[in-house]
């Protein structure tokens, strides 16, 4: 075995072609961190494939003067448009809502806002309880001792008692405070008699491990400069690597390669000047999100596997879920210094999350306030008549709302439906000449009238906290982009592409770790979930490792 | 823990020519015409070091921009501008992005505005405590769980 330990480039890989990996996974980022170190704590050596580079917290803009600049430039949320080394295009152009990801140790969390809750017991039982979808093959009480763990390791920020979950131990840290615009907001809340709590982030408020208290900076969308967010470059990684991971920067996986029974023999990847190389594993763990995962299954096809990796069902890519989100600005009189962050949510409320079919679609949608932002974010959050004002104008609308305002994000579920897909695209490339991931998503009716109807009542719940405009933003294109389904698990497989901890029904040796897994959107955030089916999964592997089939 | 190098920031440098500055001060101008509250467009940013920091965070859009630059240099701006916004959004939005971004950029502007920036605030000990009280979660409370019980699989 000549594969060295430790972090470097692609380019400064040299392991010889009889080298076999215990595991390779493809993606550093969440799911793939919780899979590296906890194997890696089981002595199995692993080899982290990833195309993205290290992000340094001094290369975050949070504390610096352009910092809203560069959220509309270099750290824009659209590959697409900030176009990194380490983007490939993905075609949005029959998309109602673009992707969201981010490539580089640290995947989605270096640009997620932390926002850390637990799907509620009924996301997983969406068939049964409301006839549509279908059932998870495991349920909340299966997964909430992982989710316990998962939020240790990212360092919770949590009140405990939440009415909107079933009790459970208490996370690493106190709730955040919820701020002048928070508290406003729970007043109106409370007026309306609707349930409320101070929502779960993954922002520690003290020293653990490499992560130290949060500043408020409130720009966590953008990277922490501070290092207080739990991203897995700070989380997780570190502790693999010491346990003798091997993680390779700027690395393009494009192949899964197999052998003529079907089982994965390894994968096919560049470095970033071109350089094709080749890696035998015994095992495969596919960890580079609900966009890339389904890329690259279906770019590695055989003759065993002709329809693209693990895809006899031919769900691979598609059921794509990526949670609609619409959003209403309350602005009042008084100046809350509304952006302080951090951000991070503020509050949540779970009051309009389950069904009732009197409203006229079914599932629901989470609300979370959020703080707003410095003058030039706040120059988008005016209505569209005062922002195509300009001069003195202009400045007086920013004025009146920034630090005044506070955020309603309306979080909605969205169905499962096969036509919402990813497929390859038939002409775009990577600058390897991979096919490109396209992108084909519409909303459907139900997401249409949930969004509706929740935006009507997320402007009567401003006004009951005193705001005296509410400024409403239909789906935002950009916002979330969650990225989910496309690798769906359950018991049949005709039904879905994995069992119900990741191991792919048709290749036994392939494991898939991120939000490909999901089977239902639910209505919340996904990283806890997905570390937390991450952790699971890998729970599970090592469980049966001693069975485990392998090609070499 | 030695990390491998970043190639994060490696790409063409962003700066505009003189012609495509003096272009820009005129579409800045009017996103921004002058009035009586807020500080001139123009009497901000004097030594040009704002620019450079919008334009180093602007990278991606460095080709789009200066060749509205170029091609607005030929036309009234006004009439310009409005053809640009029905025809390219994106270079609209783009051109947008940096007048503004530059001038929302300026301290001056942001103290005529009332902005502070970006501090670090660290959490005080019971703070968190303080925007709950007193009883601000009482009515939650008192109404009690809401989730839906599912029948367990």
């Amino acid at each position: 075995m000549t594969i060295r330990r430790g972090t470097y480039d692609a380019t400064a890989f040299d392991a010889s072609p009889d080298d076999v990996a215990d595991v390779v996974i493809i993606g550093a980022g969440p799911s793939g961190a919780v899979y590296a170190k906890y194997l890696a704590s089981w002595g199995f050596h692993v080899v982290c494939l990833e195309q993205g580079d290290w992000v340094g917290t001094a290369e975050y803009t949070g504390n610096r003067q352009e910092y809203e600049v560069s959220m509309y430039g270099t750290w824009h949320k659209n590959g697409n448009i900030r176009k990194l080394p380490s983007d490939y295009p993905v075609d949005t152009s029959e998309a109602d809502v673009i992707p969201v990801m981010y490539n580089a140790v640290g995947g989605g969390t270096i640009h997620y806002g932390g926002h850390f809750p637990r799907m509620l017991p009924s996301d997983f039982r969406v068939r049964t309880l409301d006839g549509v979808a279908d059932d998870w093959p495991l349920t909340y009480e299966d997964l909430a001792p992982y989710y316990v763990r998962t939020e240790a390791e990212f360092a919770v920020s949590a009140m405990p008692g939440d009415p909107a979950y079933p009790d459970g131990p208490a996370a690493p840290n106190p709730a955040l405070p919820i701020n002048a615009y928070g508290r406003k907001l729970a007043e109106g809340f409370n007026a309306l008699g609707y349930s409320w709590w101070p929502a779960p982030n993954a922002i520690t408020q003290s020293t653990i491990g490499d992560l130290v208290p949060c500043v408020r900076y409130g720009t966590c969308e953008a990277g922490c400069p501070n290092g207080s967010k739990a991203s897995v470059d700070i989380t997780h990684w570190p502790a693999a690597l010491k346990a003798g991971t091997t993680l390779v920067t700027g690395a393009w996986v494009s192949e899964v390669t197999t052998n003529a029974k079907g089982l994965a023999t390894g994968v096919v990847f560049s470095d970033r000047n071109g350089v094709q190389r080749r890696l035998r594993t015994d095992l495969v763990v596919m960890a580079a999100n609900g966009i890339g995962t389904p890329r690259l299954l279906l770019n590695s096809t055989s003759a065993a596997h002709p329809n693209g990796l693990a895809n006899s069902s031919d769900l691979v890519g598609r059921n794509l879920m990526l949670h609609p989100t619409a959003m209403a600005v309350g602005v009042f009189d008084e100046d809350m210094t509304s952006w302080r962050g951090p951000a991070g949510q503020n509050i949540h409320s779970y009051e309009f999350y389950e069904t009732d079919v009197s409203r006229g679609f079914v599932r629901g949608a989470k609300w979370l306030s959020m703080p707003t932002s410095g003058p030039l974010v706040t120059s988008d959050l005016l209505a569209p008549a005062d922002r195509d004002t300009r001069g003195e104008e202009l400045l007086d609308h920013i004025k009146r709302v920034m630090g005044h305002s506070v955020l309603l994000v309306i979080l909605t579920e969205d169905l499962p439906h096969e036509d919402n897909r990813v497929t390859l695209d038939p002409v775009a490339t990577d600058r390897h000449g991979v096919p490109a991931a396209k992108v084909t998503y519409r909303r459907d009716q139900n997401n249409i009238d949930m969004v509706a109807w929740n935006l009507r009542k997320a402007e009567e719940a401003l006004h009951a906290s005193g705001a005296r405009d509410v400024i409403l933003h239909d789906v935002m294109p950009d916002q979330p982009g969650h990225l989910l389904g496309t690798a769906r698990m359950g018991t049949d497989p005709e039904t879905s592409v994995t069992d119900p901890f990741g191991r792919a029904h048709d290749v036994s040796n392939l494991w898939i770790a991120d939000g490909s897994l999901y089977v239902t959107s639910g209505g919340v955030n996904p990283t806890n979930t997905i570390a937390a089916l991450a952790l699971r999964g890998v729970t599970e592997l090592v469980r049966r490792a001693a069975d485990q089939e392998v090609a070499s | 823990m030695n990390m491998p190098p970043n190639y994060r920031g490696v790409s063409e440098p962003f700066t505009l020519t003189s012609n495509q500055h003096a272009t820009m001060l005129d579409v800045a101008a009017w996103f921004l015409p002058d009035g009586s509250t807020f500080p001139p467009v123009d009497a901000v940013d004097s030594d040009g070091s704002i620019l450079e920091l919008v334009l180093q965070e602007l990278r991606p859009w460095r080709r789009t921009i200066q060749s509205c630059l170029d091609s607005a240099a030929e036309h009234d701006m006004g009439s310009y501008l409005q053809v640009l916004q029905q025809d390219d959004l994106e270079a609209y939005e783009a051109l947008r992005t940096l007048v503004l971004g530059r001038y929302l950029t300026a301290p001056e502007v942001w103290a005529a505005l009332g902005y502070t920036g970006r501090r670090p605030s660290p959490i005080g000990v019971g703070e968190a405590e303080r925007w709950l009280s007193p009883d601000l979660l009482q009515p939650v409370l008192d109404r009690g769980k809401i989730y839906r019980p599912t029948p367990s699989g």
